[in-house]
């Protein structure tokens, strides 16, 4: 058995989990957003100033720690803000949307379209993410994990591009989308090491290749040995997140040597553990639009357990969290955590995860 | 029994074969095909394999030696495009290879359609789309689209983020009696209910069927929100939109 | 910045209220001291307006819906039988967040009409909670008024009686004529209940000739 661990740190706790390393409980963590429109009033920050200002950004993130109990802070509620400072254009919404990329307004047609602009991490857009990383590093210190976002290049080319063009380019010419992609990880490794500069504990990189659009084919020939480089050069763990159905190219992910993998409640728990064979950990997969979104806190509970009772190293949300989920739902994710620790899930979890790094 | 040597395209026959599993579904192919002109046979091999300057050319040549243009679309590219739906639907193929089906059957139909027109041919029936108000996701809806048009329906897209007065005006602009609307974050799925109010306080609820789909809508959204009909994926939207059409499959 | 609290289910959301300053308004049910459901609509908003534009919205709930304030809470409404009636109240919810506020509209009259068909639709109090609906209009209306009644059974949980012409019945046994009369314009679209009717016509209930709906 091992031994009773003494009690961490919001930060300490994740950052263990990302290691697959002993923790005092299962953290909390949500490592795209939690941003709600309730949460906004509470903190007097709405999108879309919440997505362009560093203070506004700030305080809508750190809700997640101070007011529901999260382990985790995320100040990038969306996906675009390096989209804008390579010039796609922004529908930037209102308080009750996401902002988003005009992708029928296409930026790029060819490889050489892309120009990464010298302005990349000064942008406005950028900026405000460092910026509020930074604010949010001054009040917390070491308290909680504060999580980075910087997006692949496979989403980056979504953007870019346009969606369809760019699947269209990678059937017809992989080897113009190989050079694509190469181009663009510059940018995602730069945001990163940005973000890393400004006190990320860890980043997220989101990189939309998914089984709702592509085979899993598409990720070993076009991503696997992008996602290893990036998990070699950004020197802080790295949380790959692709929602949608992902369980047959997990054993692809497992062996680029991320950290972790954020996966969706169109993969079992289960099966996705056996998928990923304790080579990198799992957080995950409270379902948003039916669970978290439509239904109540015990039905919240009840997959917070069946993610706990199958091991899965940080439990949270699938994905960005509708903005009108209730906050009762989402405060029943760390609820039922504890409990589970406290009714002795806990020493289980442990033993679990020590077979794991033993094996 | 099923007799799949009626086909004579053997590389047609293989993924009939190989890909349609549903009986009633091997049953509509092999009628269409087995009495399909190796031409059209031929035809269909290239919108299944993706093939657009191959499609293209065929459907060209079919016209020139005298195949009239709706055998050519009949038998040719609409048929094709159903064991391409069909494929999606079973994970055999993803969004990339419908995206090239769907060029190569609009680079036949792009001989069709003048043709079609100048005769004054209808088509089966005239729908419009749109994702709803606040939502930019459209590759479903594009799919659908595809899978209406590959049908023989004539569709006014009307695009992403599209207000409710803008599906009234494309309504009352196209005498289009089936509209459909796509969502794919529960904050629009709402907005849908609100699109259909609109049509209500417009005193148009009565002249149109409302069908919805997205990944977020289920059957008992789409009774909520009092909706006509919904479909879970593409091949459903063309049986839903027949169904509310009164055309028979 | 103010704190989460503990208020219970949320069971209601306005995202953006257009009339005040795109505030979030919910609706949030609890159980006051006896047991007794209630509601209250509650807003984390900072803004100087939002405490009157909920009074406002517990005050338009009243007036419109015939619900009475309740001491459990800042803006606290209840049912004057007791009974939760949550989609009934999640409906009236919506229908008041449409008001612009300040000045309260007028009580609409129990009766409805129907620019299609040309008919006038009442509903007419039995006592104990139970309701006759009734149309103005040529020809048999029988089908349609089984369908309103089905539109109340969805929107407020109602019961339903279609031999008695048809009636709806609230199940806590009081009557609520306010809430009647808000909700028969929408219960006469109530597409949902009308798609149950007729999945049930589908399923082999045999119905006169002359009171079939029209075929797909
Ligand atoms: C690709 C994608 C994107 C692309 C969209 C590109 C585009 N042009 O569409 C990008 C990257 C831009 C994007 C952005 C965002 N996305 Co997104 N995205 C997806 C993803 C991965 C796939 C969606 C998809 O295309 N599926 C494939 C198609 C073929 O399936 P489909 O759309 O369901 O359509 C089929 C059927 O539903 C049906 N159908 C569709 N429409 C209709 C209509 C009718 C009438 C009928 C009958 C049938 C029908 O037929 C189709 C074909 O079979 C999903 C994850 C997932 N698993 O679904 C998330 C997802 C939809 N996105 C999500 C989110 C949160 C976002 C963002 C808010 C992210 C952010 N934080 O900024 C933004 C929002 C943008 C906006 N305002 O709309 C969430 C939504 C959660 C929720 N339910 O609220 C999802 C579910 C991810 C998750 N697990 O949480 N996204
Ligand atoms: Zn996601
Ligand atoms: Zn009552």
């Amino acid at each position: 058995m091992s031994q009773p661990i003494s009690p961490m740190t919001s930060r300490q706790r994740v950052l263990a989990a990302l290691r697959r390393e002993p923790v005092d409980r299962t953290p909390v963590c949500n490592p795209t957003s939690v941003a709600t429109v309730e949460l906004m009033d509470l903190a007097d920050a709405f999108f879309p100033e919440a997505n362009r200002i560093p203070e506004k950004m700030a305080n809508l993130a750190e809700t997640s720690y101070t007011e529901l109990g999260f382990d985790t802070i995320m100040p990038v509620f969306s996906i675009i803000q390096e989209s804008s400072a390579l010039g796609c254009k922004i529908q930037w919404e209102q308080k009750d949307n996401w902002p988003t990329v005009k992708m029928r307004e296409p930026i790029w047609r060819d490889v050489e379209d892309i120009r990464i602009p010298p302005d990349l991490l000064t942008h406005p857009d950028t900026a405000c993410v460092t910026e509020a990383i930074r604010i949010l590093r001054r009040r917390h210190g070491d308290e909680v994990a504060i999580i980075g976002k910087t997006m692949g290049p496979w989403s980056l080319a979504y953007h870019g591009f346009g969606v369809e063009p760019f699947l269209l380019m990678a059937l017809d010419d992989p080897g113009k989308t190989m050079q694509v992609l190469e181009r663009l990880k510059e940018v995602t490794i730069a945001y990163g090491l940005a973000q890393i500069e400004a006190g990320a504990d860890a980043l997220t990189l989101p990189d939309h290749a998914t089984g709702d659009l592509v085979s899993a084919d598409y990720y070993r020939r076009f991503l696997k040995e992008l996602h290893a480089e990036f998990a070699a050069r950004l020197p802080v763990p790295i949380i790959l997140h692709i929602c949608g159905r992902t369980v047959d190219r997990m054993p692809y992910i497992a062996e680029t040597g991320m950290a972790a993998f954020h996966f969706d409640s169109k993969n079992r728990p289960d099966e996705s553990m056996a998928a990923v064979c304790g080579h990198c950990a799992l957080v995950g997969n409270i379902n948003n639009p039916e669970t978290l979104f439509a239904r109540d806190p015990e039905q919240v509970e009840a997959e917070v357990l069946a993610n706990l009772e199958a091991g899965i190293h940080l439990v949270g949300p699938e994905c960005a969290i509708p903005l009108q989920t209730s906050i009762e739902n989402l405060r029943a994710i760390p609820r039922a955590v504890r409990a589970w620790h406290s009714a002795g899930g806990g020493a289980r979890c442990h033993h679990h995860d020590h077979s794991h790094n033993n094996g | 029994m099923t007799d799949f040597s009626l086909i004579s395209n053997e590389a047609l026959r293989g993924e009939i074969e190989e890909f349609v599993t549903r009986p009633a579904e091997i049953e509509r192919n092999l009628r269409v095909f087995s009495r399909a002109h190796p031409r059209m046979q031929a035809i269909a091999l290239a919108v299944i394999e993706g093939e657009h300057h191959l499609c293209d050319r065929l459907t060209r040549e079919a016209l020139e030696a005298g195949h009239v243009a709706i055998e050519v679309m009949d038998d040719g590219l609409i048929a094709g495009m159903g064991v391409v739906g069909i494929k999606f639907r079973e994970n055999f193929i993803f969004v990339p290879e419908v995206l090239a089906c769907a060029r190569a059957m609009k680079s036949g139909m792009a001989h069709i359609e003048p043709i079609l027109s100048a005769s004054g041919v209808p088509p089966a029936g005239k729908v419009v789309m749109g994702t709803v108000k606040g939502d930019l996701h459209d590759i479903g809806k594009n799919l659908c689209i595809m899978m209406l048009r590959g049908a023989g329906f004539e569709v006014v897209d009307l695009g992403v983020d599209t207000a409710p007065d803008a599906f009234i005006d494309a309504v009352e602009e196209s005498g289009a009696r089936l509209v459909g609307m796509s969502a794919l974050l529960t904050t629009t799925v709402p907005n849908m209910g609100r699109t259909i109010e609109a049509f209500i306080d417009a005193g148009l609820r009565d002249d149109v069927q409302i069908m919805v789909g997205g990944a977020p809508v289920t059957q008992e959204f789409a009774d909520d929100m009092g909706a006509d009909g919904y479909g879970k994926d593409a091949l459903a939207c063309v049986a839903e939109a027949k169904r509310l059409l009164g055309i028979n499959a | 910045m103010g704190h989460v609290l503990e208020l219970g289910r949320r069971v209601a959301l306005q995202p953006m209220d257009a009339h005040c300053h795109d505030i979030t308004v919910a609706l949030y049910r609890d159980l006051a001291p006896g047991g007794t459901p209630f509601y209250a609509f509650h807003s984390y908003s900072c803004h100087p307006d939002a405490g009157l534009r909920l009074d406002f919205l517990a005050a338009a709930a009243c007036h419109l819906g015939g619900m009475v304030a309740s001491g459990a809470r800042a803006h606290a409404v209840a049912w004057p039988c007791g009974a939760a009636h949550l989609s009934a109240t999640r409906r009236l919810f919506v229908e008041v967040c449409k008001l612009a506020g300040p000045a309260l509209p007028a009580l609409r009259p129990p009766e409805a009409d129907e620019a299609r068909s040309g008919a006038r639709y009442h509903v007419e109090g039995l006592g104990a909670g139970r309701y006759r609906l009734s149309a103005d209009a040529p020809g048999d209306m029988s089908v349609r008024l089984r369908t309103i009644a089905g539109g109340f059974g969805k929107l407020a949980e109602m019961a339903v009686d279609e031999a008695a012409g048809p009636a709806v019945a609230f199940p806590c046994g009081h009557d609520h004529d306010r809430l009647v009369a808000l909700l028969l314009p929408r219960a006469l679209n109530a597409r949902a209940a009308m798609r149950e009717e007729e999945s049930v016509a589908g399923r082999g209930v045999l119905v006169a000739p002359s009171a079939q709906n029209q075929p797909n």
